[in-house]
């Protein structure tokens, strides 16, 4: 994530689209590792 | 504790007050007081995490592990996906409406009495709550340690009293930010040094290898029972709706995010926080397993509450619990030594050694663990509390160097001043706010707003330390509080959900259907036994749901009975 940000104001701030896509993607990949590497650890010292 | 110790646990926390009122300096403005919309993203992100950290999360946590596994980390996997909800839908309209707390919106949208009432529920679910996140880790710490109970919440509620009151949002957020800093190191810093205890030869490896053998390594379970607490569907689905109806509604966390200088940085805090926090909660729960681990390998105490143990050995039941206890730190050394074998076994590489160790373990650990049961159910008439929360705090005192154990334990005062601060910040601007300016002072000045608001935090301040000062003598009260506080989330979080996505729909509908939907989850809590954190879900559907109905049987006929449409 960069300091500066989607630069938008609250007044045209968009839902979904734009640099907003990408990070909200960034977050669930995020989440998806961490369910991976969760899953891992059960399976791997099982 | 030493004179290292205390000399780090007094520096830390001279320097966490003295830290708040300086960078809260020179209020002059109720409204800069209510809320400063001025921080960076990373700021907003580190103050989200704090508030949700209380002190209770960092003693607690380890010992859930301890007791049951790493599967505790599910509970927090629904919370990015809240986080992105909550970016996407109610950041750019709180902002857009400029309003102070989460309540004002709800006007703006359905009427004042849903306003109210929604304030109303918050201010006497968190008003209460604020008592426990001090009274929580104050009595755990004056168990451990042997301090007097009274004076260890004085000194807790009246610092974070300070500081908040002098310096208002801005200085609880800053402080957080010191706080936070001392949490992370404090954790990190115990971690390293558990690490560096584990007995000659045994590696961190090794350490999770006994754990997982022992069944603590369970991060992920699959499993469709709604009765089964901490699932990944629980996690997923439950956790979400938590997560958003805490982040999305409790003032105390919309309150972090207003702060945001634009919508921008809200957001990016906002994500932050989904970035960090699953990682954050399995490293922790990773640092109780470990503890259990060090336990399977040196003989723990038989129960880790060493009040209970001294009432126990001096009760009716002394001769047959110490006996019991024998057997126990008996049990204890032979699974000890089963362990011992067993990272040998491991080391050996050799499968059939292996899986012969693994089946002595676990008949050591399993009569381990017959012999604790037997020495317990002579504790306390039969009635044993959990111990579950003092398992970190008891190994940390037992088996950390000087300096660390102060360290350790200014990271819980820090976590719990946090918490506490957030919660006061957030009870003075809803009852400012929502109560005395919209219903009784309409027109004040901002220079009664900044005294008002004052004021305020005082009173929660002695309200949450009076309540914590009380909270000992009424154990199943304070159980009770935690319980109910989580069955109004549901519901509130359905009053917020109609408001974003159901427009047509009016206020009285909703009113309606929050009231139908607390009475749906209610019946859910006393006649089932589903989680509660199925209740969150449970409750939001239902106000959605009914709301739909209510609003539809009566649209066309008498418009106003379902309340203005937006």
């Amino acid at each position: 994530m960069a300091e500066a940000g989607p630069a938008v104001t609250s007044s045209e701030t968009p839902l979904f689209g734009g640099s907003w896509r990408r990070l909200y993607l960034l977050v669930l990949a995020n989440l998806a590792f961490w369910i991976g590497a969760m899953a891992l650890i059960t399976w791997a010292f099982a | 504790m030493s004179h290292l110790d205390w000399g780090v646990l007094v520096a830390a926390l001279a320097g966490m007050v003295a830290w708040g009122v300086w960078r809260g300096r020179g209020q002059r403005s109720g409204e800069g007081f209510l809320l400063a919309r001025e921080m960076r993203w990373t700021t907003v992100g580190l103050s989200i995490m704090a508030t949700q950290a209380s002190a209770i999360t960092f003693l607690s946590t380890p010992g859930q592990a301890y007791a049951d596994g790493l599967r505790f980390a599910q509970f927090y996997l629904g919370l990015p996906l809240a986080m992105i909800v909550i970016s996407a839908f109610f950041v750019p309209l709180y902002h857009r409406l400029k309003v102070h707390t989460a309540y004002e919106f709800l006007e703006s949208r359905f009427d004042l009495k849903t306003r109210t009432l929604t304030a109303l529920l918050f201010l006497t679910g968190r008003g209460l709550a604020a008592g426990l996140t001090i009274f929580a880790p104050s009595v755990i710490v004056s168990v451990i340690l042997g301090w007097p109970l009274a004076p260890t919440i004085a000194v807790i509620g009246v610092a974070v009293v300070v500081y908040t009151t002098a310096g208002g949002t801005r200085a609880v957020t800053h402080t957080q930010m010191l706080q936070a800093a001392i949490i992370l190191a404090g954790m990190a810093t115990a971690f390293g040094v558990l690490w560096w205890q584990l007995p000659a030869g045994v590696s961190l490896l090794d350490a999770w290898k006994v754990a997982g053998v022992a069944g603590r390594m369970n991060a992920i379970v699959v499993s469709g029972n709604l009765n089964d607490r901490y699932t990944l569907f629980s996690g997923l689905i439950g956790g979400a709706f938590l997560a958003l109806a805490y982040f999305g509604t409790d003032q105390s966390q919309v309150q972090r995010y207003l702060t945001g200088r634009s919508v921008a940085h809200s957001r990016l805090g906002l994500l932050l926080n989904g970035m960090l926090k699953v990682p954050m909660q399995l490293a922790i729960l990773l640092l109780g397993v470990t503890v259990f681990a060090f336990y399977q390998l040196t003989p723990p105490p038989v129960h880790f509450n060493p009040v209970s143990v001294a009432q126990a050995r001096s009760g009716p039941a002394a001769g047959a619990f110490s006996a019991a206890e024998a057997g126990f730190d008996r049990a204890a050394r032979e699974r000890a030594g089963a362990a011992a074998t067993l990272v040998q076994a491991l080391h050996s590489g050799d499968g059939a050694r292996q899986e012969t160790a693994k089946v002595a373990y676990r008949a050591a650990a399993s009569a381990a663990d017959a012999a604790r049961r037997e020495a317990v159910q002579h504790m306390d008439g039969g009635t044993p509390p959990s111990d579950t929360n003092y398992v970190f705090l008891s190994f940390v005192v037992g088996h950390l160097p000087a300096g660390v154990v102060g360290l350790v334990l200014a990271a819980v005062f820090a976590a719990a001043m946090s918490a506490s601060a957030a919660e006061l910040n957030a009870l003075a601007s809803t009852t400012e706010v929502d109560i005395v300016r919209r219903l009784l002072h309409r027109n004040g000045s901002d220079r009664r707003t900044l005294l008002a608001t004052r004021l305020a935090t005082v009173g929660w301040g002695v309200f949450a330390i009076g309540f914590a000062e009380l909270a000992g003598g009424m154990g199943s009260l304070v159980e009770a509080v935690n319980v109910l506080g989580s069955l109004f989330y549901g519901p509130i979080l359905g009053v917020f959900l109609v408001a974003f996505f159901l427009r047509r729909v009016g206020g009285t509908a909703v009113f309606v259907a929050a009231l139908v939907a607390e009475a749906v989850v209610l019946a859910c809590y006393t006649l089932t036994g589903i989680s509660f954190l199925w209740f969150n879900l449970i409750g939001a559907f239902a106000v959605v749901g009914v709301s739909l109905v209510v609003h539809h049987a009566f649209s066309g006929r008498t418009p106003e009975a379902v309340g203005s449409v937006v």
